[in-house]
């Protein structure tokens, strides 16, 4: 099969670059039943039943990221997803929000990155499947929390740490912040 | 004319809601009530959610959506029938 590469151009592109994760909203792959595309992005989600879309905003102070990266074997090449984003303080009800979300097996995010990007986290574009996509095909997104009191010289947080492994680089999304809390 | 219409693998949930651009619509066949918080934790207020116009199912149909179905020629009664399939 021919493999046609496509030219790339970073100076002439002059896309803004700046890293991080400005706030997500997340949900169990459950309640996603279908997604539809434009032009390779995911522009809408299906879903079993409404209002399961939530958002985070997590602390606003540089520290947010959403990385992928790649391994190749020969001609196995994954990619290893990790988000981190933390939020300020322990309390009750951080407590029980990130008991909720961690007791999750399959996890979906549109993080919405400090450069107004929308990456989708936990699921991968596969038109032969029933829905028009799957979880991540080798480990769906899982949250691994951490809630630490530190010491008084720093911050109390809860920090979420969402890793899975992926054959192929996250999706993007067009979706609005009005359409997605509409779901 | 052209017909949109969910496919039959779709049929096996019972509630399908779906943005259409912003707006969020059902594709079950009909409107649907539901409640929203005004705010995370704050009161709720019930909305409406429509079902899918003929336009929108054909917005949706050339967004690849996997579960619309565009039908040729429909006649007016095999519209009727898909209408009332639900």
């Amino acid at each position: 099969m021919a493999c046609d590469v496509v030219a790339l151009n970073s100076a002439s592109a002059c896309t803004p670059s700046e890293g991080g994760v400005q706030y997500s909203y997340y949900v169990s792959a459950e309640y996603i039943t279908a997604i539809a595309t434009t032009s390779g992005a995911i522009s809408g989600f299906t879903m079993s039943t409404t209002g399961k879309w939530k958002k985070l905003v997590p602390d606003s102070d540089r520290t947010s990221f959403f990385n992928q990266t790649g391994e190749r074997t020969n001609l196995r090449l994954r990619y290893v997803q990790a988000l981190f984003i933390k939020f300020a303080g322990l309390s009750s009800v951080l407590k029980s929000t990130t008991d909720l979300a961690a007791a999750c097996c399959q996890l979906v995010f549109v993080h919405v990155m400090t450069n107004g990007a929308r990456i989708v986290q936990g699921i991968e574009i596969d038109s032969a499947a029933t829905g028009g996509f799957t979880v991540n095909k080798l480990q769906p997104a899982r949250l691994t929390p951490n809630a630490l009191s530190d010491t008084a010289e720093n911050e109390a947080r809860h920090e979420w740490n969402v890793d899975g492994i992926t054959k192929s680089l996250a999706p993007y999304a067009t979706l609005t912040d009005t359409a997605i809390e509409a779901l | 004319m052209a017909h949109y219409k969910l496919k039959d693998v779709a049929l096996q949930y019972p509630q399908l809601f779906v943005n259409v651009g912003d707006e969020v619509v059902t594709l079950h066949g009909k409107d649907e009530s539901v409640e929203v918080e005004t705010y995370p934790g704050g009161p709720k207020r019930t909305v409406v959610k429509k079902q899918a116009t003929q336009e929108q199912m054909k917005a949706l149909y050339l967004q690849n959506h996997p579960f619309i179905e565009m039908v040729e020629n429909a006649t007016e009664k095999q519209i009727e029938k898909e209408i009332k399939k639900p």
